[in-house]
């Protein structure tokens, strides 16, 4: 262990926060919402792969993670934000209350179908490497590796793919895009889906590098929101900007000053960067 | 002449014979209204682990109590009646999730429920709000494994009893064996609950009063993905051993799989909660082979022989037998020694009672040792009480070098 094993790791704690923060982005698009339950949605796939890759072929536990995840934000959104946005008449509290009480029930589903035990998944990758006298698991690079791969695929689909135009059209103007009668119910329910996938993906990654349970949703669900608030909700790439600021931030500051003082440096962190850029690291410029 | 008596004897001797053997057998079961024990556990909390093993041991004292078997407690430590009283031991639960506001719930909901003791298999916070609805309702509450001498000092302790060292004395056995291992600086790793903080707090005082140096105290935060920070702190600070004080599965288990692959090098040091935290064995692999914990019960001991298989049989064949095990058999035991020497189940003879039991076989400990309660002193243990083991192929396997009173 060296000191390079500190930046390493909060290099693979802001991949994984990053793609918490990709998932918040993609749904914040299709709904105009923040969906709190992503952090369950996380913790389930986390739960549930760990559990089912003892039992099954790892490719069939990761695809089954991987669909649970997105199986439940889409039945968060049809059951839970849609009915509730419904019948709202100005702001968006009644679907957030509603969002965080499913964060508490997907928790305690993920604890009723699993127990309350600890659980390990198996590595993605087996097998590490020695870096200038860090050892690297091949698992954490390939943390590493899928993040970058899917915030710049969803970069470049949100630029020049259809749906992915058509994503970030209605995430730029939710009203103009009614009005144009873009297909607005279809995009969402797409866009849904993949954030569930995505934070299906972020389970998978978790429980193949360590131990993980039922417990772990509230801490999810707040990591992955504040690495779109500080990266920016513009860029595919402003979550992955957060969660590497968040992750390298609390590794830094144990390595420094020490794990009691880890919050108090990320607060101090967080309100620097509402104070300096609050619209995030990557944002629009907008021509006055 | 001869054959005819016989003959007209055997019917009555058999007659004779059904009987005592239907008294016997009427002597080892149990009968009437059940005597009621409440349970306080943890389903959903941070030691769930650790309060299903208590759990697990109080079924399997009961089911043998209720056989007329006394376990290690054979007369005339008890009476040798069946169950309690000669009634039989019912359990009811109420889970606290090792919150002390849901601990006093349940406690009341126990009490009202007709429980005339209660035990407490989660942490000395819930038993310091259960304790008040004991002593309102005058039942007694015992806590096998909880550690918090506040529990049993004034105000609200009259009917509060525990069984585990307090944890002063828990430092000075730890620090005898670190003594007797050479080292004299370590370093402390916990996790962020004040139950472990307020652990380090004593044994700090007891190694500061003992000249053993902590050069560095590091936390595991609950849920952390990595603690590389924590780790190598902890092996900057160049430490002869570490502590670890990390109770949670996951984060004990995180603890461990990074300490091993830190190659820090120094030795582990446990208390007993890495012993009640079986899911943390298999979850930190090899790294958990050479730590050496301050417990309170000898591994595969041959003088329970008798429990252990009960409770393998009810259990699982391959359960270990732990101190989380044996030590609510115990807290059974006293209650039972306690309720039949006052006559009842509940009230202030049974607290007089609790009070006045004397060298009663503890079934954990040293050899020999034995609890001793007085009004002044509802603890009852010494340093006899603690045990300190080494683990070996992922469990507890055997007696470190230095053992109490040795």
């Amino acid at each position: 262990m060296t000191e390079l094993t500190v930046i390493w790791e909060g290099l693979i704690s802001g991949a994984l926060y990053g793609l918490l923060g990709l998932a918040y982005l993609v749904i914040l698009q299709a709904t105009r919402t923040y969906n709190f339950s992503i952090g369950a949605f996380a913790s389930f796939s986390a739960v549930a792969f760990a559990a089912w890759s003892g039992e099954l072929a790892l490719g069939a536990a990761i695809g089954l993670a991987v669909l649970s995840a997105l199986a439940l934000a889409l039945i968060t959104d049809v059951a839970i934000t849609r009915p509730i946005a419904a019948r709202e008449t100005g702001g968006h509290l009644g679907v957030v209350l509603g969002l965080v009480a499913t964060l508490f029930v997907i928790t305690q589903l993920t604890q009723q179908l699993f127990g309350s035990r600890t659980w390990i998944g198996t590595p993605l990758l087996p097998g590490s490497l020695e870096i200038f006298g860090t050892i690297v698991s091949a698992h954490s690079i390939a943390t590493l590796l899928c993040a970058f791969v899917m915030c710049g695929a969803m970069q470049l689909w949100q630029a020049h793919g259809r749906r992915g135009r058509l994503l970030a059209a209605v995430g730029d103007n939710w009203e103009a895009a009614v009005l144009l009668a873009l297909p607005v119910g279809g995009i969402r329910a797409f866009a849904v889906g993949l954030g569930g996938a995505i934070c299906g993906v972020v389970g998978v990654l978790q429980a193949g590098g360590g131990p993980v349970s039922f417990h772990g949703s509230f801490g999810l669900a707040l990591v992955g929101f504040l690495a779109l608030v500080i990266g920016g909700a513009q860029s595919s790439w402003g979550p992955l900007a957060g969660g590497t600021i968040i992750g390298l931030t609390e590794t830094l500051g144990a390595r420094i000053i020490g794990a009691s003082a880890r919050e108090y440096i990320l607060l101090v962190v967080i309100l620097l960067v509402f104070r300096l850029r609050p619209q995030g690291i990557f944002a629009k410029e907008i021509r006055e | 002449m001869r054959g005819i008596g016989i003959a007209r004897a055997a019917p009555a001797m058999l007659a004779v014979s059904l009987c005592v053997s239907g008294i016997g057998a009427m002597a080892q079961t149990p009968s009437g209204p059940a005597v009621k024990i409440g349970v306080i556990v943890d389903r959903s909390g941070v030691v769930v682990s650790n309060s299903k093993g208590q759990q697990d041991g109080l079924a399997a004292a009961a089911a043998a109590l209720n056989k007329g078997d006394m376990l290690w407690a054979k007369p005339p430590a008890t009476s040798g009646k069946p169950g309690i009283l000669g009634r039989p031991i019912e359990f009811m639960y109420e889970d606290s999730q090792s919150d002390p506001n849901r601990a006093l719930s349940g406690a009341r909901r126990l009490a009202s429920n007709g429980a005339d003791a209660i035990i407490i298999t989660t942490v000395s916070p819930d038993m310091m709000q259960a304790r008040l609805v004991c002593e309102e309702a005058k039942i007694i509450c015992i806590g096998p494994s909880v550690a918090g001498i506040a529990i049993v000092r004034p105000p609200n302790n009259a009917y509060a009893f525990t069984l585990a060292p307090p944890f002063d004395i828990q430092g000075q056995e730890l620090v005898a064996s670190l003594k007797a291992a050479g080292y004299d600086n370590l370093a402390i790793v916990r996790d962020e609950s004040g139950a472990s903080k307020a652990q380090a707090d004593v044994f700090k005082a007891v190694f500061a009063k003992a000249n053993i140096n902590v050069v560095a105290e590091e936390t595991v935060p609950a849920g952390a993905r990595e603690i590389s920070g924590q780790l190598l702190r902890v092996r900057n600070a160049a430490p002869k051993a570490i502590l670890n004080l990390v109770n949670p599965p996951v984060d004990g288990a995180l603890f461990m799989r990074s300490y091993e692959t830190s190659r820090i090098g120094a030795p582990l040091f446990a208390m007993g909660g890495l012993i009640s935290q079986t899911e943390t064995w298999a979850l930190a692999g090899p790294a958990i082979d050479g730590t050496i914990a301050v417990d309170y019960a000898i591994p595969e001991n041959s003088e329970l022989k008798g429990f252990a298989d009960l409770f393998r049989s009810m259990h699982g064949k391959d359960r270990p037998v732990l101190s989380t095990n044996i030590m609510p058999a115990s807290s059974l035991l006293l209650l039972k020694r306690a309720m039949e020497d006052a006559g009842e189940p509940r009230g202030e003879k049974v607290k007089a009672a609790m009070e006045k039991i004397t060298r009663f076989p503890a079934g954990f400990g040293q050899p020999g040792y034995t609890l001793n309660y007085s009004p002044e002193d509802h603890n009852g243990a010494t340093n006899a009480s603690i045990v300190v083991i080494e683990f070996a192929g992922q469990r507890p396997a055997k007696l470190f070098k230095y053992q109490p009173g040795k």
